[in-house]
């Protein structure tokens, strides 16, 4: 199945169970946080072994970073 | 036998028989080497709760240094760089993990068919599906190439392989277990949960793996599961719809239970599961994988995922792009809410609600089934994780010689009544003490 296909299938899926649950009556559930602040903890210690397997991860780098270039998602 | 010869034993089991089964995607180069450290503190009597036990962990949870590949070429060579609470927790209590267990591309399927790296074979029922997406979880399990095993469970994921092939596989209530490192496929619904050939077992491990974690603002303190002895208990019954012979097998194994009262109970909404389901999956795991972008480690995803992986990127980007209209995830939360409130309601009314796993048994891996009719097979499993309870499947029996699971759902937050129904069910004759 090529690309468009898929994309095309996907779509129908999410219609027919749009469709299927489009008369059903429901109210809308909100959660309400008791606190509007996030604690920051205490950064983590350095760690070699984390740095080493996050740069073998890293398809390009250069002394020691990533380098990752800006926009390419978009491209 | 000693814990290092049970390693030996099964490492070799797994070298002669993951060739056919698949379920095993890598075997930890250090087992052998852990399994002796670990044996040294049973001598010393100074070894935790899961020395002794081997342990496969599904692909999407991160075990340093191990390849958490996600089934996916995406990750193919990707190195976990830190350890998942769950896998801290393992080991912190002395388990060993013996390897990482294959799984539907991105806990993207409900058959075990969509990895990357091969279809897992059902040890039990060798021409038919595993189940999943945690397919080489239960496989392993069943197989004997470990005692435990980690799944994900986001509408199923754990209790249809389980199902499948004849296992026990748990799913907490949301928040139980913490998420931290695991890939997730929908952050509001997954759950890690364990894989046992007994109930006791599994119940081992997910007091090992539970509790509050600062890493995941969603986990939550919980009190310790244990399995208690049943009063008179009332169980509902809802009128599902399944294969005619899983629904006989099924009522036949509640007529075995003494002591517990049958009730019908309704679910209206219940046909509309798997409708409210995708669009919320479709939708955040679209979100989820935008960091796949192939720049700081993996390839781009888009560029090479498989089928399903892809629909539900597409979908979700369909979704993301129109939502400003509510019609598909807004809509789909909305249903959730009223179907999570008609299975509490009808939870007030009992203590356990059973049903089978899954409506079909396990189709032939080489049937051509519909991208809606493996949907479809994820009716009942949905139901726990739209609503955050608790369930747990355990094996039922057969049809044909393939394995049937049932599902015992509660409350929130009580596992120990699940479990301690789930101990009594799976003592009475066929199950596996």
């Amino acid at each position: 199945m090529d690309k468009e296909d898929i994309k095309k299938q996907a779509k129908k899926i999410l219609d027919n169970f749009a469709k299927a649950l489009e008369s059903v009556k429901a109210e809308e559930e909100n959660v309400e946080r008791d606190s509007d602040r996030r604690e920051e903890k205490e950064p983590n210690e350095p760690n070699e072994e984390f740095r080493k397997i996050i740069l073998e991860n890293a398809p390009n780098k250069k002394e020691g970073c990533i380098v990752a270039e800006k926009g390419k998602w978009t491209k | 036998m000693t814990f290092v010869e049970k390693v030996k034993k099964q490492l070799e089991k797994i070298k002669k028989e993951n060739k056919e089964i698949n379920a095993i995607l890598q075997v930890n180069p250090k087992a052998l080497e852990q399994a002796k450290e670990i044996e040294k503190k049973i001598k010393s009597k100074k070894a935790g709760k899961l020395a002794g036990k081997t342990i496969a962990i599904k692909s999407n949870i991160n075990v340093l240094g191990l390849n958490s590949s996600c089934a996916s070429k995406t990750l193919e060579n990707y190195k976990a760089s830190y350890d998942a609470t769950v896998i801290k927790k393992i080991k912190e209590e002395d388990g060993l993990i013996i390897g990482i267990a294959n799984c539907d591309e991105f806990a993207c399927g409900s058959s075990g068919k969509n990895s990357a790296f091969g279809p897992t074979k059902n040890p039990n029922a060798i021409d038919r599906i595993p189940g999943g997406s945690s397919s080489g979880s239960a496989a392993a399990v069943a197989a004997g190439f470990c005692d435990l095993a980690l799944g994900s469970d986001t509408g199923g994921s754990i209790r249809s392989p389980a199902s499948c092939c004849g296992v026990v596989g748990m799913k907490p209530s949301y928040g139980v277990v913490s998420r931290y490192g695991l890939i997730d496929l929908s952050m509001s619904l997954d759950q890690i949960g364990p894989f046992a050939n007994n109930v006791e077992d599994a119940l081992v491990l997910l007091n090992v793996i539970r509790g509050k974690d600062e890493n995941d603002s969603t986990s939550l303190e919980s009190k310790k599961v244990e399995i208690k002895k049943l009063g008179k208990i009332k169980i509902g019954v809802p009128n599902v719809k399944a294969d005619s012979k899983i629904k006989e097998l099924i009522e036949n194994k509640l007529k075995e239970l003494k002591n517990v009262e049958i009730v019908k109970i309704k679910l209206p909404h219940v046909h509309l599961a798997t409708q409210t389901y995708y669009p919320i999956v479709y939708t955040e795991f679209f979100s989820a994988t935008r960091k796949f972008d192939g720049r700081k480690y993996g390839k781009k995803i888009e560029e090479v995922c498989g089928e399903e992986v892809l629909r539900r990127i597409l979908g979700g980007k369909e979704i993301s792009q129109a939502e400003y209209k509510g019609k598909y995830y807004r809509k789909a939360l909305q249903v959730k809410g009223l179907i999570k409130k008609e299975i509490e309601q009808a939870l007030d009314k009992v203590d356990a609600i059973i049903m089978p796993t899954l409506p079909v048994l396990p189709w032939k891996l080489n049937s051509n089934i519909s991208v809606e009719e493996e949907y479809a097979s994820d009716a009942l499993t949905v139901l726990a994780n739209l609503a955050e309870i608790p369930a747990i499947s355990i094996p039922a029996g057969e049809v044909g010689g393939i394995p049937v699971g049932m599902q015992i759902l509660g409350k929130r937050m009580t596992e120990s009544l699940i479990f301690s129904i789930a101990y009594y069910i799976h003592s009475l004759k066929g199950g596996k003490k």
